[in-house]
């Protein structure tokens, strides 16, 4: 065997004894009865139910929704998604948004008036797709030293198809997001939502990734908690 | 269940009786017709709208000792001035002693003048005493209502505090779950035992080592519970006709209350705590139902204590847990029923909760809250678990309040008159006793004190507005002489609510630290044996183990560690894993 880096070797291997050595003599204490005392104290915790039980249940979240990283060209959407929650943090998700208004800035204006030849880039007209959530984390702030919001944050994936100008691209979608609890049957949704589909304008072919911001308030069906 | 009633009865306020005052000028003396000339004197100012010396006039004759027809127009006449003059709580305070003894034609205009004051929670509860006696159909239609239901409510006060007054003291058994209550004050004050424990430490001493002085507590403490019991037991036999008497009078006036009358839940409240007293507990959650189901928030938190109540004494705890956990936090009852529910999850066995629930009365949300046997239900929680060193260190704590029953006890030795406590409540604020104004700052809180102060404070303002009013000085003169006796009396009345509040904390302290020291005489007891085990070489059963991680929770839970900061929302939830248990 060749040890190419003797010197480097030799030290890993002397805080490999270093770091182990209190470890092992840790371990021997156990093993002759001596009790922990970190598991033998008392711990106080509050075991709190949540407020919105989602597993088992159905939740409709009509949303609106805007473009945030075109700077030229500004997408607003109406939409929905449709949830069912397998767990408190896993659930299925159906959904799609259509676009309603575009809002274009003066650097298109001013492009257009002066290459009037210039055709229009294809524009996303609607999305849908099917897809899953998860949800990593749960919490609870207080706002106002009063009020007590729980709140949770979400991943989520969709594949689907988009309608570009009456062509239908695959789709897929990220999205990270955020409910703020307010009862048993409400939450507000806010998304940020990327979605990636090809488009081909004059010849070329491009990945389109715009970012919607959308916002929408969630109803969970049956009104009622479960259990 | 008596003492559940007792805390209802407290909480919604059990006030002065302005008819009782025993210093009524004239009360006593021998009647004579006379005045009749001032009578007609004063209705002829009444006629002519000087309600001031209307008023002065027709004190001069009440307070001249009369009695009679001529006494009785007169007060009627005083009350219908002082309503005139905008003194509701005067008019009541002047007509307490006579209405019910006038003829109904006499009384008949001031008593649609009164009704009004129903509309008042501050004045309907001392009128509905005023008019005991008065035939409610008599009343306005429009009143009926109210009169029946406050008219019960003072009924119904009264035979609790007449039944608290006979009993003994609550048996303990400890381990076994809700012994030690508050309540129950003055009869133990009279059954003697207060002096009782506060010869106790006496003896103990004389006992001289630790062995006998246990067993001299223990048997002193025994002696006193068997005494309790045979007084309760005497007085059972006399009590069963005056309380079916009250029932029927409750009833009656219950049935006043029509289904959709504002007053409605409340008199179902008032129904449930009567079918408690008869001990038919079916009829009384059907009533706290229905008082649940129509009543405002303040009414549905009573309710729904009540509830929990009558499943607790049915040891049905899981649905007592569940009403407790629906008094909604902002019920001035919640700190109430969450100690309750841990007396309730003490008895599931749920120790590790029953420290949780205590430890949020650590918090400042509550840190207000003078519940006294917090720390005898840590003790008997650690006790359970063979966590003895803990159930000492709780119960020593609750012996450390001996120096608060010892200036108890000092301070109404002290001041044996009701003006006395009176003013020293007033003046609360300025105590330089800590113990007794922080006790008075407690009392405050309690609703019927504060209503019963609020009345006499109210009465004493229309009175000084009456003496600012620019009466001539004959009248001043006559209504100081009026006004004099009548006030000192309720002054000794409010007072003596205060008294007897005092009174009864410092008799459920006694009840106690009796208790504390019997724990710890009991836990003493159970070291022993863990010595002799542990000797043997023996592990578990009476020595506590290592219990390990705490478990884990479910998917629609979430568990917050506790890292000194405490939530509002999280005071119902807190829970102890207990590193080492014996269970």
């Amino acid at each position: 065997m060749i040890i190419r880096f003797p010197f480097v070797t030799a030290l890993m291997c002397l805080s490999l004894v270093i770091v182990m050595s209190p470890i092992s003599s840790a371990s021997a204490a156990d093993e002759v009865g001596r009790v922990d005392a970190k598991t033998q104290r008392d711990r106080l915790r509050s075991v709190q139910r949540r407020k919105t039980r989602k597993a088992g249940r159905f939740s409709l979240v009509p949303s609106y929704g805007l473009t945030l990283n075109d700077p030229v060209v500004t997408t607003h959407t109406v939409g929905g998604s449709l949830y069912y929650h397998l767990a408190e943090g896993f659930s299925f998700v159906l959904g799609g948004d259509h676009r309603v208004m575009q809002v274009d800035s003066d650097a298109v204006h001013l492009v257009r008036s002066q290459e009037r030849w210039v055709r229009g880039e294809q524009v996303l007209m609607s999305s849908f797709g099917f897809g899953a959530s998860y949800t990593p984390v749960y919490g609870k702030m207080a706002l106002f030293s009063d009020v007590v919001v729980h709140y949770d944050l979400f991943v989520e994936g969709r594949g689907g198809l988009t309608d570009v100008e009456a062509e239908f691209k695959p789709t897929g979608s990220a999205a990270l997001g955020g409910r703020l609890y307010v009862n048993e049957f409400l939450s507000l949704d806010v998304v940020g939502r990327w979605l990636m589909f090809s488009t081909e304008f004059r010849g070329v072919e491009d990945i389109k990734a715009p970012l919607f911001l959308q916002t929408g308030l969630a109803i969970y069906f049956p009104l009622k908690n479960r259990g | 269940m008596l003492f559940s009633l007792s805390l209802l009865l407290l909480a919604q306020g059990f006030e002065i009786d302005l008819g009782s005052g025993g210093d009524a000028p004239g009360a006593q003396k021998p009647g004579v017709e006379l005045g009749k000339s001032d009578l007609d004197a004063a209705r002829a100012d009444f006629a002519q709208k000087r309600f001031g010396t209307a008023l002065a006039r027709a004190s001069q004759i009440t307070a001249g000792g009369l009695t009679g027809p001529v006494a009785n127009e007169a007060a009627i006449l005083q009350g219908l001035a002082a309503l005139r003059l905008e003194l509701p709580r005067l008019a009541v305070l002047l007509v307490a002693d006579t209405l019910s003894s006038t003829a109904p034609a006499v009384r008949a205009e001031l008593l649609k003048e009164l009704g009004p004051l129903f509309e008042s929670a501050v004045t309907a509860p001392e009128l509905a005493r005023v008019l005991h006696g008065v035939p409610p159909a008599e009343l306005d239609p429009k009143w009926r209502p109210f009169f029946g239901y406050y008219a019960a409510r003072a009924a119904l006060a009264e035979e609790v505090a007449a039944q608290e007054a006979e009993q003994a003291p609550r048996e303990r058994k400890p381990a076994a779950g809700k012994e030690v209550k508050e309540g129950d004050a003055l009869a133990l004050e009279e059954s003697g035992l207060g002096g009782a424990f506060a010869d106790q430490e006496q003896q103990e001493e004389a006992a001289g080592d630790q062995e006998s002085k246990s067993a001299a507590a223990l048997a002193k403490i025994q002696a006193a519970e068997a005494e309790g019991k045979r007084k309760k037991k005497a007085d059972n036999e006399g009590e069963i006709p005056r309380t079916a008497k009250t029932v029927a009078k409750v009833r009656s006036l219950l049935g006043l209350v029509p289904r959709g009358h504002e007053m409605y839940a409340k008199a179902q409240l008032q129904a449930g705590l009567v079918a408690t007293l008869e001990a038919d507990d079916e009829s009384a959650l059907g009533h706290f139902r229905m008082a649940n189901k129509y009543g405002d928030s303040k009414v549905r938190a009573v309710a729904l204590m009540q509830m929990a109540r009558v499943h607790y004494a049915h040891g049905q705890m899981r649905a007592a847990l569940d009403y407790y956990r629906k008094v909604p936090a902002s019920s001035p009852d919640w700190p109430r029923a969450l100690f309750e529910q841990a007396w309730a999850q003490f008895r599931r066995g749920h120790f590790g909760r029953v420290l949780g629930i205590l430890e949020a009365f650590d918090s400042p949300f509550l840190s207000d809250q003078i519940i006294e046997e917090i720390e005898v239900l840590k003790a008997l929680s650690f006790y359970e678990n063979c966590r003895y060193d803990e159930a000492v260190a709780a119960a020593t704590l609750v012996l450390n309040k001996r120096s608060i029953y010892d200036r108890l006890s000092g301070a109404l030795a002290e001041m044996p008159k009701g003006s006395e406590w009176l003013s020293q409540f007033l003046r609360r604020g300025q105590l330089e006793d800590d113990v007794l104004a922080q006790r008075l700052d407690q009392l405050s809180m309690q609703p019927s004190i504060a209503r019963s102060i609020s009345i006499f404070e109210g009465a004493e303002g229309e009175y000084s507005r009456l003496l600012g009013a620019g009466l001539q000085p004959r009248d001043l003169s006559r209504l100081e002489r009026v006004f004099k006796l009548r006030f000192r009396a309720l002054r000794e009345q409010v007072g003596l609510l205060v008294r007897g509040a005092m009174l009864g904390q410092r008799v459920s302290l006694a009840n106690l630290l009796k208790s504390a020291l019997a724990l710890k005489v009991e836990i003493e007891e159970q070291r022993t044996k863990v010595l002799q085990q542990e000797l043997r070489g023996g592990t578990g059963g009476v020595i506590a183990v290592p219990t390990g991680d705490p478990v884990s929770v479910t998917d629609d839970y979430n568990w917050w560690p506790f890292e000194g900061e405490y939530w509002r929302d999280e005071l119902e939830t807190y829970e102890v894993h207990l590193g080492s248990s014996c269970r």
